[in-house]
């Protein structure tokens, strides 16, 4: 028996503080509601979980649940996360951080905790912009476009984060947009059952601040119809848009294509089982020398 | 299918109008009607032809429509 | 040891697996009278008050506390070392770990100190307490970096941004380091703070006789948990349950759901950046919570100044030479008396304020260009005059320098 709407937004969120601050139509809504049908559908309890997000309108996102959250600052929440889940590995850790939050001023650690495989759900809300700020360039704007920041059109190559983790070495890496609802749930889920970093990317609405369109409907429509799922072909890719070529990033009205999809789902030991190990192990070491 | 819009938590058509936007029987339109914050409303014709895909209660960003079963 | 992982994930520790005993620090910690260096005494002092948590990143002179934390922490249960990819993130750890119940510490520099400021910020606004130990050395910048300096301290104050308020200690010999380590976290428990430990690469490099005392005898003061009925429960409401500035700390993954923010927040933990009193009443607190026990954070040591004319103020490694200093002016006939800070903030302005009355000088003697001698200069309020010994460069004031001072007319 699915759970419905009522139920979610009554048991899971601070409803005093609803509706939201957030913009109409924006994304971050979306992700709540997904990370909601995922949280509930995979019956983890509320008091095992701990939201964790850096600065931005999608690090705004924690407030709004009734569990523990820490807002914490930019850039950093995966290094707050690394220390609130190798302390306590029982909970839940899910983060929750923009495309300029973990992108550009948090890239290293991200790719830091990739490393380390720390047992974290990352949820990447990429608008491809920094919202909050009103809409300057991110390092996942696509090339070409015009931002407050790039007046004159954007002369940089943009990151497909997914990608990015992938070469990392995640074990876990999805990429979707906000209107590919059931796929986004299924992969939260798998993010969190999943032993070892997880994450997922989410293409995200921003009508405000995201120079695209200006209401949320038309993102809708332009997921719907520009996205190509991820096959073995696109292994070599590097950028978040797929474009014909490089002029046709700088020709206005020319969107690129979008690849979305289940990019790598392995199984990797994750840094508390080995640093159990690690434990014990030395634990062995200092009473064999004590002899 | 009883099709409920929490107007309350809705943030209108104009900026958000993705219920408008996914239903695969287009049975949302502009009611033209205006909620307390000045955000312009959807609304539901013919909520006997939904055929509870869900599709609306997942897009909306502020979890606004619920699709319940028509009880008794 | 050795691990083996194999391509599809298992994998095996070379080496025998057996159920191990439990390991204490007081196992780890022999023999109880031993040589050890400032930065050892520091590792000891932190695996006595519970410490379980560090990450931390090398830099000289403060790597070897990130070695021995790696070495000890995981003979303990629970206890973890994480070496992290910079300062920012080490700080970060420390402060997200601390509210999983775990005592946190993290040890850094100069140039790794600059890096933390925000996130020593972010600790002052949400209360979490944490021990952040900055062993100086020369600046500005990579300076020197194997020689001592006092040019942090007014950084240790003011560092961050923003109207806030640190605990920040200063030992000046190897047993110290080790004692008020322990003192470190008692204090930033007990009054949800970051303490700052300043020491200096003197201290930290110098090897000394240190007596480790046995874990039953150490004094932990643990931070007070929440114990209302969960509806009542709001993280940042001071005065209800116990009459004090300082709210009881909740651990994550219990049935009491705890909001964190850097931005101001009200006492439901709700964000509320637009309203100005909320702001006043809540960053005043902060002040409020370390202004009001003064009398029970701040210590120094203080000799020879009943009938002092002038009275020799310093701390950290210079006061070593002070004191010598002032021991053969008094054997010369010199009125000259001694005052070492040890909690150097809250500074003891009405210890600087009362002395003031009676004497003609105070000589301060740093190792930096003047920053505490600033604060003196404030507190004397005109009563009496002021004099600076500033010595740059990596070299300690030595006695016969200060010596040379003090006779001065």
């Amino acid at each position: 028996m699915t759970s419905t709407i009522e139920y979610l937004r009554n048991n899971y969120l601070r409803n005093d503080l609803l509706p939201s601050i957030f913009c109409p139509g924006c994304g971050n809504g979306q992700i709540i509601n997904y990370v909601l049908h995922a949280i509930d559908e995979l019956k983890i309890p509320k008091n095992n979980i701990v939201l964790v997000s850096g600065i931005g309108c999608s690090s705004r996102i924690p407030a709004y649940f009734d569990t523990d959250g820490i807002h914490t600052t930019h850039g950093r929440a995966i290094a707050f996360a690394t220390g609130i889940k190798t302390t306590n590995p029982k909970l839940d850790v899910i983060v929750f951080t923009g495309d300029g939050d973990l992108a550009a001023i948090g890239l290293n650690h991200f790719l830091q905790a990739i490393r380390r495989n720390i047992d974290i759900t990352v949820i990447c809300i990429n608008n491809e912009n920094f919202g909050m700020t009103g809409g300057q360039a991110s390092p996942t704007t696509p090339m070409g476009s015009f931002t407050a920041t790039t007046p004159y059109q954007s002369i940089e190559h943009s990151f497909n984060l997914a990608f990015l983790a992938k070469t990392a070495g995640a074990p876990y890496v999805a990429r979707w947009t906000t209107a590919h609802s059931r796929e986004a749930i299924n992969s939260i889920k798998k993010g969190l059952k999943k032993k070892g970093f997880s994450f997922i990317e989410m293409l995200s609405p921003c009508p405000v601040s995201g120079k695209r369109f200006k209401s949320s409907h038309e993102y809708i429509n332009y997921y719907l119809n520009n996205s190509i799922k991820y096959s073995d072909k696109f292994r070599d890719e590097t950028s978040s848009h797929l474009f014909s070529s490089l002029e046709e990033c700088f020709i206005t009205d020319h969107e690129g294509k979008i690849i979305i999809g289940e990019i790598v789902d392995i199984d990797k030991p994750d840094f508390h089982v080995l640093y159990k190990k690690l434990k014990e192990a030395a634990k062995n070491e200092f009473w064999k020398s004590r002899q | 299918m009883i099709i409920k819009i929490y107007e309350n938590l809705c943030k209108g058509i104009k900026g958000c109008g993705n219920c408008i936007e996914v239903c695969p029987k287009k049975l949302f339109i502009n009611s033209g009607n205006l909620n307390k914050k000045g955000y312009i409303l959807p609304k539901i014709v013919n909520p006997n032809q939904c055929i509870h895909c869900k599709k609306c209660e997942l897009i909306c960003p502020e979890m606004a429509i619920s699709v319940l079963e028509e009880s008794g | 040891m050795r691990v083996n992982l194999s391509r599809n994930g298992d994998f095996s520790i070379r080496g025998e697996w057996l159920k191990v005993k439990k390991i204490t620090v007081d196992d780890i910690l022999i023999p109880k009278l031993t040589f050890a260096t400032g930065n050892e005494a520091i590792v000891y002092g932190a695996l006595l008050a519970n410490c379980r948590f560090f990450a931390g990143y090398p830099i000289t002179p403060a790597t070897e506390i990130l070695e021995g934390m790696a070495k000890y922490l995981p003979l303990l249960d629970d206890g973890i070392c994480l070496q992290m990819e910079d300062e920012l993130s080490s700080i970060a750890a420390v402060i997200g770990a601390s509210w999983n119940n775990f005592r946190t510490m993290t040890a850094t520099s100069g140039p790794g100190f600059s890096l933390m400021q925000e996130n020593i910020g972010y600790a002052c606004m949400t209360e979490t307490p944490c021990v952040i130990v900055n062993v100086q050395r020369s600046g500005p910048s990579t300076g020197q970096p194997t020689l001592p300096a006092q040019g942090d301290v007014m950084q240790s104050r003011w560092g961050t941004h923003g109207d806030h308020y640190v605990i920040v200690l200063y030992p000046n010999d190897v047993q110290e380091s080790l004692s008020l380590t322990i003192r470190a976290f008692n204090l930033a428990d007990k009054y949800r703070v970051p303490v700052i430990l300043l020491s200096d690469a003197t201290i930290a490099h110098t090897r000394e006789k240190l007596i480790i005392p046995n874990q039953k005898e150490v004094e932990i003061i643990p931070r007070v948990p929440v114990t209302i009925d969960v509806s009542k429960y709001h993280p940042f409401r001071t005065g209800f349950v116990r009459p004090t500035k300082v709210p009881e700390m909740d651990r994550f993954g219990d049935e009491y759901h705890t909001y964190l923010t850097g931005l101001t927040h009200n006492w439901k933990a709700y964000p509320t950046p637009n309203d100005q009193e909320v702001h006043e009443k809540l960053v005043k607190r902060f002040y409020e919570k370390i202004r009001d026990n003064r009398d029970d954070i701040i210590t120094y040591e203080e000799k020879y100044t009943k009938d002092a004319e002038i009275i020799v103020v310093s701390y950290g490694i210079p006061s070593r030479s002070a004191l010598v200093a002032v021991e053969n002016a008094r054997q010369k006939g010199h009125k000259v008396g001694y005052l070492r800070l040890i909690t150097i903030w809250p500074f003891p302005h009405k210890k600087i304020y009362n002395l003031s009355l009676d004497i003609k000088k105070f000589l301060v003697v740093e190792m930096n260009l003047g920053q505490i001698f600033h604060k003196v200069n404030e507190y004397s309020r005109g009563n009496c005059e002021v004099e600076g010994f500033f010595k740059i460069g990596g070299k300690i004031p030595t006695p016969q320098e200060i010596f040379k001072m003090i006779k001065k007319r």
